[in-house]
């Protein structure tokens, strides 16, 4: 009896453990939201042969967030993989990759997830969040089958802001440009001085003192940058910070 | 003071000579004989019992205006107080109002005519060249031929400037350590004294021309002054100063000043930043004389404006603002930001096509 209870509780747990792709402690997603983004994992680890994890806590077990996340991703075995970790309590968020995914989440893969998917924590739309970072972690993954280095998708918006700016330019320009026409027409103006009727090699400097007063030191801090791995090689690997 | 009239005449044929600023000389337009200036001043000297001073010649004042008789064809020559030289309207002589440059009102000094009438036409022609802004119409619109040649009254300031200033400058230093940004600023004061002298500073003696006009006309070569003689104002027009010296100390003390001051605010060197603080000047051997300077007038109307134009009659530096058209200012802003948004956006797309 005793032997088959044992059996029963590994098994749980080894199923636990295994099908583990999502850990969300904090409740932030409903049982629907889970399962759509289980099967998304299931289908990009399959097809990459990678491990993906989300995980939410409270707060962490160690004392940093990365600490925290690598610790989980180390616990789960895998030798290639990426964890999205995000501690509730201290409002924390980090992403940490193990293996071949350290070299293939790159400071840009980093950017896209920190520009892109973290923004939706800060608003509450932990879904939009976590479903962003798998569409990221897709392409990174992707890219690399195609041996390709990640590149994030173009947006229509930095192309339009591009154009606002070439277009306050032009505007800039053209006024410069009519504005130095318009001036040709006038001519009439009051001369500066009589630099012209100055006697050549008549100025005489008869006296120059120069007297120092004070001085003023001030001194500015530099500012930090925020959430960059420590360990990121080349600024990928591992990246976190606030939300 | 009495007021008469000069007409030089050819000592060959007897017609009206005028002042050749070609040739420098006193011509004859009918024999095409030419002259030095000072013949017409040792003729004077000889033929003193030629000269109608008072007793043919005959003014009245009217409304503030002065009437002269031409001695010529007998005409009468209505012009204010000022006109010193004017053309006859009936035989086209010039005549030179001597009353209005004798005595103490005797120019000491005269740049003469250097280019003539056609220069002058040829210079306005060329002030519109170029000019994109410009209505077209206004060249056609334009009466060119009316351009006159004026001797216009200056008053020309010699000094030397004993100038002082004070001013405050810093220098800046910056270093970093891994954590901070420093940033020491030095505070100085400066000092500087210096004298710096100034020869024939020109401010227009008259009311009637327009100071920033003159100024703009600058500078005359004054190298080229010459003691003052009638016969240089033949064929031109010319007038006396209606403005004093006295009046006109003002502007030339503030050109001096501010020219005295650049000279030691360039000396100021080696400093992030240099504020002036104080500055005084002190002239001495500072001297006035009176001076025609030449300049070619046009004034116009034109859509109920007035436009007038000068040009140096020395050194042929043309100056006079012109209209402009709002319909061609826009077309041109239109076009240029058209080209300029499609060059920056195309600049643009490309970046981000590539990145």
């Amino acid at each position: 009896m005793k032997k088959i209870i044992f059996t029963l509780i590994l098994i749980f747990t080894l199923s636990v453990s295994v099908s583990a792709k999502i850990v969300d402690n904090e409740r932030l997603l409903t049982t629907s939201e889970q399962n759509t983004l289980s099967s998304r994992i299931e289908a990009i680890s399959d097809a990459h042969d990678c491990e993906i994890i989300i995980y939410t806590e409270d707060f962490g077990q160690y004392a940093t967030a990365e600490m925290s996340a690598r610790a989980i991703l180390e616990q789960s075995g895998t030798d290639n993989g990426v964890i999205f970790y995000v501690a509730m309590g201290s409002r924390d968020w980090h992403v940490f990759t193990v293996g071949e995914s350290w070299n293939l989440f790159n400071s840009r893969a980093m950017d896209e997830i920190e520009n892109e998917a973290v923004p939706y924590l800060s608003s509450g739309e932990y879904y939009a969040a976590f479903n962003k970072f798998l569409d990221i972690a897709e392409d990174v993954y992707t890219f690399a089958d195609e041996g390709k280095s990640y590149s994030p998708p173009k947006k229509t918006s930095e192309l339009l802001f591009g154009i606002g700016v070439a277009g306050v330019l032009a505007l800039v320009v053209a006024i410069i440009w009519v504005l130095s026409l318009k001036s040709k027409l006038t001519t009439v103006k009051m001369s500066h001085g009589a630099g012209n009727y100055q006697d050549a090699g008549s100025f005489k400097l008869s006296g120059s003192n120069d007297v120092f007063l004070y001085k003023n030191i001030t001194r500015v801090a530099k500012p930090k940058s925020n959430g960059g791995g420590s360990f990121g090689g080349g600024g990928g690997g591992s990246r976190g910070g606030k939300f | 003071m009495g007021m008469s009239l000069i007409q030089h005449k050819c000592p060959n044929c007897n017609a009206s000579v005028s002042f050749d600023s070609n040739t420098q000389m006193v011509k004859c337009p009918y024999c095409e004989s030419e002259f030095a200036t000072d013949i017409f001043d040792k003729q004077l000297e000889k033929s003193d019992m030629k000269w109608q001073e008072g007793e043919k010649s005959e003014f009245t004042e009217s409304d503030g205006m002065r009437v002269y008789t031409c001695n010529t064809c007998g005409g009468e020559i209505i012009t204010d107080p000022t006109t010193a030289a004017d053309i006859c309207p009936y035989c086209d002589s010039t005549v030179v109002m001597s009353g209005n440059l004798s005595g103490v009102l005797k120019p000491d000094l005269v740049i003469p005519f250097k280019l003539d009438k056609k220069a002058a036409v040829d210079g306005f022609k060329k002030h519109l060249l170029g000019k994109k802004l410009l209505p077209k119409v206004f060249k056609s619109e334009v009466h060119i031929e009316e351009i006159k040649g004026v001797y216009v009254p200056f008053w020309l300031f010699d000094a030397v400037a004993d100038a002082s200033a004070k001013f405050k400058a810093t220098r800046v230093r910056t270093w970093s350590t891994p954590n901070h940004i420093y940033t020491e600023t030095s505070y100085y004061n400066i000092f500087r004294d210096g004298s710096i002298s100034f020869s024939r500073v020109p401010v227009d003696g008259s009311s009637k021309m327009a100071d920033d006009l003159m100024e703009s006309l600058e500078p005359y070569d004054r190298s080229e002054a010459v003691d003052f003689k009638t016969a240089y104002l033949s064929g031109y027009l010319a007038d006396k100063y209606d403005v004093s010296k006295d009046d006109c100390k003002e502007r030339a003390n503030q050109r001096i000043e501010q020219s005295a001051f650049d000279c030691l605010k360039d000396t100021v060197t080696g400093y992030a930043s240099v504020t002036s603080d104080e500055c005084s000047i002190r002239f001495t051997d500072s001297a006035v004389h009176y001076a025609l300077y030449p300049v070619w007038i046009l004034n116009t109307v034109w859509k109920d404006e007035r436009y007038i134009f000068a040009m140096n009659g020395q050194t042929g530096k043309f100056v006079g603002n012109l209209p402009c058209d709002t319909g061609a200012f826009f077309k041109w802003l239109l076009g240029i930001f058209g080209i300029a948004f499609v060059a920056f956006g195309a600049i643009a797309s490309l970046i981000w096509w590539l990145l």
